[in-house]
């Protein structure tokens, strides 16, 4: 089966992080993670909930994706990102149809008749 | 009183037969405005990355009226069948619901659907049960496999999406129609409200428009020349045309004519 049919599979060192940072471990430091496809450091381990506060992003308006699996929003405040990790942060924009390149031309021209034929015009001229 | 003649689609009971976009508008209020004059019950927005940069930009969510219309997330420019799963993963997350307008594009000129994996997502997604809406070229054989597949419904194009060419493929539509058991909704192609009513009138259960409306010189007017048409095309539809003949059969009666 292709690798993005996989199921969400826990990531048991993460979970030991969250207990860590529960039981008041080591402060946290600057880590860099990629967010939306660009390098971003962030103090952190971070829970998605923070990261998304300190972004200013509403996290009722969006949908995290964390490594490729999405985060459920009940899981924003438990979701630790830490080195190395791929965050997305999407929302909703106005679309229906892609922009793509559509709009240029196809190379078979579309026949396009006038709607009046020309013949007619040049008919009624000379009887004109 | 017109006779009630709703739209179900997984369940789901809608008045109005126009689905619309939310692309292209000069203004998200000129859009809410359309969406109004087009009384559309479900509208169609695109999934993508939040601008991290600048948090400014208002929030298209702030002009639909959620109460009203159905917001149906689309996989718009995914080009295989996992970033179209993931985006509609990921929509569902943001809009909490199950619906998914789902495009599997296959050639950027185009922009017709790769069949096979389309196929291939809308297994996947139904199994995740999800209510998938698939964009389909208007092929019958695919159409029935989609469906088979688990579509909630089938929506094949009337030409390519944002050309405004109108229904390039009457016949194979109305084969569609014939053999579907789940609605059918042309997607795209439609460039006014002529094409919307030759829809309805080959039998097609909705139909989804964006760039014909929102690319109009007056979108607002064009969204309720769109719904009028829709409307006008299915009440044509129901009531049964005429058959077309070769040569003219008169309206009036031929005897007690004058002077003969």
């Amino acid at each position: 089966m292709a690798k993005h049919l996989r199921l969400t599979c826990p990531n048991t060192r993460r979970y030991a992080l969250l207990r860590t940072l529960r039981q008041g471990g080591a402060p946290p430091a600057l880590v860099t993670i990629t967010l939306n496809g660009e390098p971003y450091q962030v103090d952190g381990p971070v829970s998605v909930s923070t990261l998304l506060a300190s972004l200013a992003i509403d996290s009722r308006r969006v949908a995290v994706e964390h490594n490729q699996v999405v985060v459920r929003r009940a899981l924003f405040d438990s979701t630790i990102v830490g080195e190395g990790d791929a965050v997305e942060i999407v929302n909703f924009v106005g679309g229906g149809a892609p922009a793509g390149s559509a709009a240029s031309p196809l190379k078979i021209p579309i026949p396009c008749p006038p709607l009046i034929p020309s013949s007619l015009q040049a008919g009624r001229s000379r009887r004109g | 009183m017109p006779t009630p003649d709703p739209l179900v689609i997984a369940g789901r009971t809608f008045t109005s037969r126009l689905i619309v976009g939310s692309g292209k508008y000069s203004s998200f209020a000129v859009m809410a405005q359309a969406h109004e004059a087009a009384g559309a019950e479900m509208v169609t927005v695109a999934v993508r990355r939040v601008n991290i940069h600048d948090r400014s930009k208002e929030s298209l969510l702030d002009y639909i009226d959620t109460n009203r219309r159905v917001i149906l997330p689309n996989t718009a420019a995914c080009f295989t069948a996992e970033e179209a799963i993931r985006t509609a993963r990921l929509g569902r997350e943001a809009g909490l619901s199950n619906w998914v307008k789902l495009e599997v594009i296959g050639d950027e000129k185009t922009l017709f659907p790769d069949n096979e994996a389309l196929l291939e997502a809308t297994r996947v997604l139904v199994k995740e049960d999800f209510v998938v809406l698939p964009y389909v070229i208007d092929d019958p054989v695919l159409c029935r496999k989609l469906e088979d597949a688990g579509a909630a419904a089938v929506m094949p194009l009337g030409a390519p999406i944002g050309s405004g060419l109108g229904i390039q493929n009457a016949n194979n539509l109305r084969i569609i129609k014939e053999h579907a058991r789940v609605p059918v909704i042309v997607d795209a192609g439609v460039g006014t409200a002529s094409d919307a009513a030759v829809a309805m009138e080959l039998g097609a259960d909705a139909v989804l428009m964006n760039t014909a409306i929102a690319g109009a010189t007056d979108p607002i007017a064009m969204a309720r020349a769109m719904r009028l048409a829709v409307e006008a095309g299915r009440l044509a539809f129901l009531a049964g045309r005429i058959p077309r003949k070769m040569y003219a059969t008169a309206s009036s009666p031929l005897e007690g004519l004058v002077g003969r």
